[in-house]
């Protein structure tokens, strides 16, 4: 809030000396419903308040109010904070790098009441008389007492009245009612102290009491049950501290809008903050699906600059790099420390041909009204899909496979050993191969379809892994040690690495230029072409390694390397190569995705099957 | 065309078709074989156009011509019906009529001037050729062809390297990059000639026209294909293009350590301990101390085997891993009574493998960091 001592005496709010002015990011504020009310929700915080409603009227066309109980302003200041560049925020350049309030640039009011007519009504808490201003086009219109609760009230009427091109780039209302709650939530969740209320209309869209414990808030934004399967953590580095709740690995999203990131408070939505939140997902996560996430990141207010834009949702760190680190390695140890990672699809993933719509397109019959939804897609932690949540809320969700669930037929697992006979994969009792891609398996009291690729790839990549937890992979010697020419780019990644490559499962020796002569490759690559397993190499290092040590990029590089070398769609699989991919399954620690993400296999219950066919 | 033929002799010529007609091939007509007169019986002729089979059998020709139909087809019928003549010829439109007895089958054919010609060499220049007696070009193919690579992409490493280092000498050298397999043997005739690659497919039909008898094959490599021929059948196939490796080069000049083992002991053990060994690459410690040698696997899924056998060894104690695949396969296609002899030089250096009592055979393994 104020970092300076509030004072009583009128003359709070100056206008910004035009150095100052000039330092700070220019640019239009005001563009739509949800700018408006971005601006006003940000002075009310600002100004301490301990609730805020905003109510719409028209989708924000015909009214905005934005109430509060925050400290009010005095006759003089109202008038004042219609002015540009007047604020009682920052006084001086120097006071830029050191914002601690969410609002700074003193143009808000005055850009707004520019494009509609506004009303301001305010009272200082102690006062006894509150003050109105009116203003339309930006010209003060009246100013008179008024009587008022203690707070602000500001009403926003006529937007853009006077600028009919803006209104024109307005979306269908839904779109910026949207924008409004998708604000008044990411602004919620990084206040819990402060209640908040979204109306349209007469219609209550949100609606979060205060509270003083932030998980409360996150139940309040998420809903209890989805709420529930969230992962706190929590880390801390030299640079600063990482907080707030992440979706387990089997939840994904196709877009990331259930992430929150928040840098100081201040909400961000920044390419480095996002990147290094789905990196620590790592392989857990398909490309092109998001986690749900709130995150807060508390760091020197020195180490970030949060004048880029004056949307002020990017955000410029002086040490990115750390900050990436930070986010990812926190990540990362929490969905390592998650209990017992279910294989599974990720929820929402349609399988379009259980869609029950399009069946009933097909055959012509009308959908049985008293169907009854699939049960929830997984036991535990569990996020029910929300209305909405995923395009198209009709589509069945695939369970989670449960070949041995009966406890009589499980035979009790030995200590740290996995049979390989025992293994649920292996029990299966395999149909076959469809489309020389896809393994078609009945087990318990479900179908399992395997797709052999993103399986082979899995058990590849976790052989891997695992080979190269264990202090290396093995590296099988070459007898003609062949020289790959790997670029100008990749080259001195490769040399810096060399040591650390061995881990990986190559010897590499430099060859002049950016050429390197392949001594060993990873063993259980062995059969490739040690070339293309080198360029492979080189490549995802030039990806990844950038902004990375190599420790960091060995996941990738595993997974690239398993991706290539597993047998591929198109290629017809005999029994005995099916029966060891089954039993390979079972000796890794199967999270159900290939490294891309993508789900290895999906399950069919009998029960969803015969409804399909409509038997129940 | 018209022909009467004893099931037998069908049978065989089908045989040799079969490995070669494609399964799945978008030509119809590679499926077929192509059954052809000659002046003292017929000839059955398949291909894939990178190798050819071509059979004369005996038959007594009422009609002279060509036809072709599906080989797997006719192979069947043949296979299925009793020890009796069989009567082929061929109808209108390219159908087929097979009778025996009082089965009669009528199939579809296609017209035989469609048949693709054998692979020929594209260019003719003088070349003898050599003779070897069938048994020892099957044992040298059987000593070699285990090595060839299974990564189809790596053309030159797909194939056996046929070399003649001086006349009348025959060397087979297979490599996947991770060991190589050498065998040198005495032919009759040839003088020396540079190397050429023999396709994988094409050693597998060789090795079949190898299975039984003691004739004398003839090799033949002229403008980009080898032609082998042995008795009624001949068999010619294009060379794989592509430079094989240097293999001289990866030969070790000289071994630091000498370890002699028998070839069943060896074999059994290996065959125990890697049992647990990571299925992909089995890797299997070899300790070895003088008068002994320990091979050992530890697999973190799995658990841990060791087996120690005799072996003659003088030095210092010594550990090396190798891919437990690598040393059975060798070991499988020597003789069980046989003695080898295993040279080293240190842990990251290939280990050279010989049989003792043959300067002629060589095998380079390169070692597995565990
Ligand atoms: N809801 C409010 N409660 C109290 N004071 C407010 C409120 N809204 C605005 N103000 C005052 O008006 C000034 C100008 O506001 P604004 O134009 O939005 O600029 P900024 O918020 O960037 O300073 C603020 O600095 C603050 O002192």
């Amino acid at each position: 809030m104020l970092s300076q001592p509030s004072s009583a005496a009128t003359g709070r709010i100056r206008v910004l000396p035009p150095d100052v002015a000039d330092k700070i990011a220019a640019g239009e504020v005001v563009e739509r419903p949800s700018s408006v009310v971005k601006e006003l929700v940000e002075n009310s915080l600002d100004a301490g308040a301990r609730s805020v409603r905003v109510e719409l009227e028209d989708a924000g066309i015909g009214l905005i109010a934005v109430i509060d109980d925050g400290e009010g302003m005095m006759a003089d200041d109202a008038v004042r904070a219609f002015q540009r560049h007047a604020t009682s925020k920052v006084r001086s350049v120097e006071d830029l790098f050191h914002i601690t309030t969410l609002g700074f640039r003193g143009e808000a009011l005055a850009s707004i009441a520019a494009v509609s007519t506004t009303t301001l009504t305010t009272r200082p808490n102690g006062d006894l008389g509150g003050t109105r201003v009116l203003v339309r086009g930006g010209e003060i219109v009246e100013v008179r007492a008024a009587g008022t609760p203690a707070g602000t009230r500001i009403e926003v009427v006529d937007l853009f009245a006077n600028v009919p091109a803006r209104r024109k780039f307005l979306k269908a209302p839904a779109t910026e009612v949207g924008h409004v709650s998708e604000l008044v939530t990411r602004t919620a969740l990084s206040f819990p102290q402060v209640a908040f209320s979204l109306k349209h209309g007469k219609r209550t869209l949100l609606d979060y009491p205060a509270t003083s414990d932030s998980s409360e808030r996150v139940a309040q934004v998420y809903g209890a049950d989805r709420a529930a399967g969230m992962l706190p953590f929590h880390g801390r580095s030299p640079i600063g501290e990482i907080r707030g709740w992440l979706s387990g690995s089997h939840f994904s999203l196709p877009s990331p809008r259930q992430i929150f990131t928040y840098v100081n408070g201040r909400y961000v939505r920044d390419k480095l903050v996002s990147h290094a939140l789905v990196a620590g997902y790592s392989t857990l996560l398909m490309h092109g699906r998001y986690p749900a996430a709130v995150v807060f990141i508390e760091i020197e207010p020195e180490e970030v600059d949060v004048n880029v834009h004056p949307a002020k949702s990017e955000v410029r760190f002086r040490r990115g790099g750390a900050v990436h680190d930070l986010i990812t390695r926190s990540v990362m140890e929490r969905l390592r420390a998650q209990p017992h990672p279910l294989p599974s699809v990720p929820e929402g993933t349609p399988l379009t041909t259980m869609n029950p719509s399009v069946t009933q397109l097909h055959i012509g019959l009308p959908l049985a009204s008293g169907r009854t939804p699939i049960a929830p897609a997984f036991d535990s932690p569990t996020f029910p899909a929300r209305p909405g949540a995923t395009p198209g809320a009709d589509t069945y969700v695939l369970r989670r496979f449960e070949p041995g669930s009966s406890p009589a037929v499980r035979p009790a697992p030995m200590p740290s050993m996995s049979p390989a006979s025992e293994g649920e994969f292996s029990r299966l009792h395999v149909i076959g191969q469809a489309f020389e891609g896809y393994l078609v398996c009945e087990g318990g009291d479900s179908l399992m379809i395997i797709d052999q690729h993103a399986a082979h790839e899995r058990v590849m990549f976790e052989r891997l892994r695992r080979a190269y937890a264990a202090g290396g992979v093995q590296r099988q010697r070459l007898l003609v040690p062949p020289v790959v020419d790997v670029g100008a780019q990749a080259a001195p990644l490769l040399a810096e690495n060399i040591a650390d490559l061995e881990g990986l499962g190559f010897e590499l020796e430099p060859f002049g230029g950016s050429s390197f002569a392949v001594r060993a490759v990873p063993a259980l690559l062995a059969d490739g072409d040690p070339e293309v397993l080198v360029r492979d190499l080189a490549e995802e290092l030039t990806d990844v390694g950038r902004s990375r040590r190599l420790t960091q990029a060995a996941e990738s590089v595993l997974a690239r390397l398993a991706c290539h070398s597993a047998v591929r769609v198109g290629q017809s699989l005999g029994g005995d190569q099916i029966r060891a991919l089954l039993q390979a399954m079972d000796n890794i620690d199967f999270a159900g995705n290939c490294p891309h993400g993508r789900p290895a296999f999906i399950t069919l219950p009998r029960s969803d099957l015969e409804r399909l066919f409509k038997r129940t | 065309m018209e022909f009467t033929i004893s099931r037998e002799e069908l049978l065989q010529g089908l045989y040799l078709t079969q490995g070669i007609v494609e399964r799945r091939t978008t030509i119809p007509i590679l499926a077929n074989v192509l059954i052809e007169s000659s002046d003292d019986g017929i000839s059955i002729a398949a291909t894939d156009q990178e190798v050819g089979v071509r059979r004369r059998c005996e038959a007594k020709v009422k009609k002279k011509g060509a036809l072709t139909t599906n080989a797997r087809k006719l192979y069947e019928i043949a296979r299925e019906l009793p020890e009796a003549p069989l009567v082929i010829r061929s109808l209108d439109n390219n159908w087929i009529e097979v009778s025996s007895g009082k089965s009669r089958f009528k199939i579809v054919g296609l017209d035989p001037k469609e048949f693709p010609a054998m692979p020929s060499a594209d260019s003719v220049h003088d070349n003898q050729g050599i003779s070897i007696p069938s048994t020892l070009l099957k044992e040298m193919i059987e000593r070699a062809s285990f090595a060839v690579s299974v990564d189809e992409t790596r053309l030159n490493l797909s194939g056996i390297f046929f070399e003649r280092p001086e006349a009348g000498q025959l060397r087979l050298v297979a490599t996947d990059g991770h060991r190589l397999s050498m065998i040198t043997r005495s032919v009759e005739g040839g003088s020396a000639a540079p190397g050429v690659i023999i396709p994988r497919k094409g050693v597998g039909e060789i090795a079949k026209i190898l299975e039984t008898g003691d004739e004398t094959v003839r090799v033949q490599i002229q403008g980009g294909v080898a032609h082998l021929s042995r008795g009624a059948v001949e068999l010619s196939m294009r060379l794989v293009e592509g430079e094989f490796p240097d293999y001289k080069q990866v030969v070790p000049q000289k071994s630091e350590r000498r370890l002699a083992v028998g070839v069943e002991p060896l074999l059994g053990a290996l065959r125990r301990v890697s049992i647990v060994s990571s299925e992909r690459t089995r890797g299997v410690k070899m300790q070895i101390e003088p008068g002994r040698l320990e091979l050992s696997s530890i697999n973190p899924d799995l658990g841990e085997a060791s087996e120690e056998i005799a072996a003659e060894y003088e030095g210092a104690a010594f550990g090396i891993g190798f891919n437990a695949k690598y040393l059975i396969d060798v070991l499988s296609v020597l003789g069980p009574g046989m003695q080898v002899e295993i040279g080293f030089n240190d842990e990251v250096s290939p280990g050279v493998l010989r049989c003792e009592g043959e300067t002629d055979f060589l095998y380079v393994v390169m070692p597995m960091r565990l």
